[in-house]
């Protein structure tokens, strides 16, 4: 079992204010699954990412993978385990604007202390597995939504992590960029790494291997 | 990762260039202030301190000389020496005194011979009456020069400072026949005279050549009983209380127009005046009308005491000012450093995505943080450095730097903490 999580309740705001993004919610994800989260808007489907991804610890419940209890890591192991195994791929790509392709897909590798030969090697393979070798120098504001995404991809490849974060990865972009995308992400699940996928596109979600609902926090 | 810290500063440092120049520019200029006016504050405590213990700690009182016209014909009388020797004995004994310090400060104008002298330095000019300052008489035309006549510890006591040439030697006070008079003068003769001009003029009704030998620094005061109020050196000659050896005439006018003076004492006025009275006593001169004026006649005392309250007052003021500008500067650099952070919480965000701890977001927000500020400092202290500031100020600066530091690393660590990087994965549901 990849991940599992049980009883995880996560609540924003205070007294009357208070609204719980995940209920309760428990959830088993096996290795290598591509899992589509799919539910409206405040169903808690990007909360769900944020404890998934070390980001947001739990105010109850536990969230165990690969046997690590996550929920009871301190800042600095949280930040070392989405380091070494999780992968983000967001909406808006997450691309530090001033910095170039290759610099954005070296920050992980920067994080795990790797040397910059090895560093160089593996951004030039990854970059050349995305098609997007050209481009290494370019700045993410001289390329197109699809590049953008694609880089983003790298970067959260780049570490060889067991899972992939994405969240909307086609929502900025157009139906064929989107198409491409998707596919890279089959591909990627296809080798083995695990990808949960959060979308509110029913036909997306359709191209992972599983898909669950999610309704206030909870799986419908 | 600490060449990846530097690099992220560096990125934070070009990304903001504007910002961070201005800030640089605040923190730089502010410290600069900060510095200026701590060395504003020093040097007015200083004189408030001074001044507290000058005109507040210590009493100050005035001799005055009414021989009786009896007294005056046998002192004067030329078989009469003994009372100009008296006299004498009585001076030397007022300046040994351990209770209290005599100094002679008098008022006494000088009678320059055929040299104009512009109308600011004469007698007459600030009551607007210089009619009589300018007289004729046979082939000469004498001008009546402001001028007053010392003794060596006036200097001190005013905190008067020779600003170019040198001050009176111990020697300049000892009259010798046929020697030039050394005379120091306030900084508006610069214009005229310069250091080793000589010219005439009668003293006492005797005629006397004066040599220039410095000039007063400028804003430089001292206390004129005869119009209650401290009076600038610059239109002033300043005369050194000579001591004349030989009975003359002009000595016997000069050792007796010394009796008045200023005595600034530890003790009450009774103590004082019963000292005073011992002394001529024993100098048997008991019978003289020499006397010390009874502090509660004038006002003298308390107008001194009315500057030492201002200064005091504009030395609180500075101090307050000080904080002001510190305050201002640490709020100022707060603000700016996290107008940056909330600039870059997206990078941040961005980083902690791909495995960055907060420690190292942290890490990078007190690298940039201080290198502004370091900067900022640097400026500063070499504006102090070039303004000639004390140690003390630099110090002080290095100090305010690293509480600068301190606080906006406590504002960063704060505003890290709260900063939500949940919004960079699809925000709050």
């Amino acid at each position: 079992m990849l991940i599992k999580l049980n009883n995880i309740s996560v609540e924003y705001g205070k007294g009357n204010t208070q609204i719980m993004a995940l209920n309760n919610f428990s959830l088993e994800v096996e290795q290598g699954t591509f899992l589509s989260i799919i539910g409206k808007s405040g169903s808690g489907k990007s909360t769900l990412l944020n404890v998934l991804g070390g980001i947001r610890k739990p105010d109850y419940g536990e969230y165990i993978y690969q046997d690590q209890l996550v929920n009871k890591m301190n800042d600095g192991e949280a930040a070392k385990f989405r380091n070494k195994n999780i992968g983000f791929v967001v909406q808006h790509f997450a691309l530090i604007q001033e910095k170039t392709v290759y610099d954005n897909i070296a920050l992980p590798l920067i994080y795990q202390k790797i040397k910059k030969n090895e560093i160089n090697k593996r951004i030039d393979y990854i970059l050349d597995k995305l098609s997007i070798s050209e481009k290494k120098y370019a700045y993410p504001s001289q390329l197109s939504g699809g590049q953008c995404q694609r880089v983003a991809i790298a970067r959260a490849l780049v570490t060889k992590p067991t899972l992939i974060l994405a969240d909307e990865p086609t929502g900025a972009l157009d139906e064929e960029n989107g198409k491409k995308i998707i596919r890279l992400l089959k591909q990627i699940n296809e080798q083995g790494t695990t990808v949960i996928m959060v979308t509110h596109d029913l036909e997306l979600a359709k191209q992972g291997t599983k898909i669950i609902k999610m309704r206030d926090g909870k799986l419908e | 990762m600490v060449g990846n810290c530097i690099g992220q500063i560096r990125r934070m440092f070009c990304n903001n260039r504007l910002v961070i120049s201005m800030m640089i520019m605040l923190v730089g200029i502010s410290f600069f202030v900060t510095g200026q006016t701590f060395v504003t504050k020093e040097k007015t405590d200083e004189s408030a301190d001074d001044y507290t213990k000058k005109y507040v700690d210590s009493q100050v009182y005035w001799t005055a000389e009414n021989l009786s016209d009896n007294n005056y014909y046998r002192y004067t009388k030329a078989e009469n020496s003994e009372y100009y020797n008296r006299l004498q004995k009585f001076k030397a004994s007022l300046f040994q005194q351990e209770e209290f310090c005599y100094m002679c400060i008098t008022d006494q104008m000088i009678q320059i011979i055929n040299k104009r002298i512009p109308d600011i330095f004469l007698s007459g000019y600030e009551e607007g009456d210089i009619e009589y300052d300018i007289n004729k008489v046979g082939n000469q035309t004498l001008y009546s020069a402001k001028a007053i006549e010392v003794s060596a510890n006036f200097f001190d006591y005013y905190n008067i400072k020779v600003e170019n040439g040198k001050k009176f030697s111990d020697d300049d006070y000892i009259y010798k026949e046929g020697k030039n008079i050394p005379i120091l003068l306030g900084n508006e003769y610069k214009k005229y005279f310069e250091i080793g001009d000589t010219f005439n003029a009668y003293f006492l009704c005797d005629s006397f050549c004066f040599e220039v030998i410095g000039f007063i620094k400028p804003q430089s005061f001292f206390y004129v009983r005869g119009v209650d109020d401290f009076l600038s050196c610059e239109r002033y000659i300043i005369l050194p209380a000579l001591d004349v050896n030989k009975r003359n005439s002009f000595s016997q006018s000069l050792l007796l127009q010394q009796m008045e003076g200023m005595i600034v004492s530890s003790v009450d006025y009774k103590k004082t005046n019963s000292i005073y009275k011992r002394l001529l006593k024993d100098a048997d001169l008991e019978n003289w009308e020499l006397s010390l004026i009874d502090p509660n006649a004038k006002r003298s005392v308390s107008t001194m005491e009315a500057y030492a309250g201002m200064t005091n007052q504009v030395a609180y003021q500075f101090k307050n000012i000080l904080i002001l500008i510190l305050a201002f500067t640490c709020v100022a650099v707060i603000f700016n450093v996290l107008g940056i952070l909330k600039k870059n919480s997206y990078s941040f965000g961005v980083e902690l995505l791909c495995g960055a701890s907060y420690h190292i977001i942290f890490m990078e927000s007190i690298g940039l943080v201080s290198s502004i500020i370091f900067i900022g400092d640097f400026l500063a202290s070499i504006g102090l450095i070039i303004v000639d500031a004390n140690i003390e100020a630099l110090l002080l600066l290095q100090i305010i730097a690293l509480f600068v530091i301190l606080i906006s690393c406590i504002a960063s660590y704060l505003y890290l903490k709260q900063m939500n990087i949940e919004d960079i994965i699809g925000g709050k549901e």
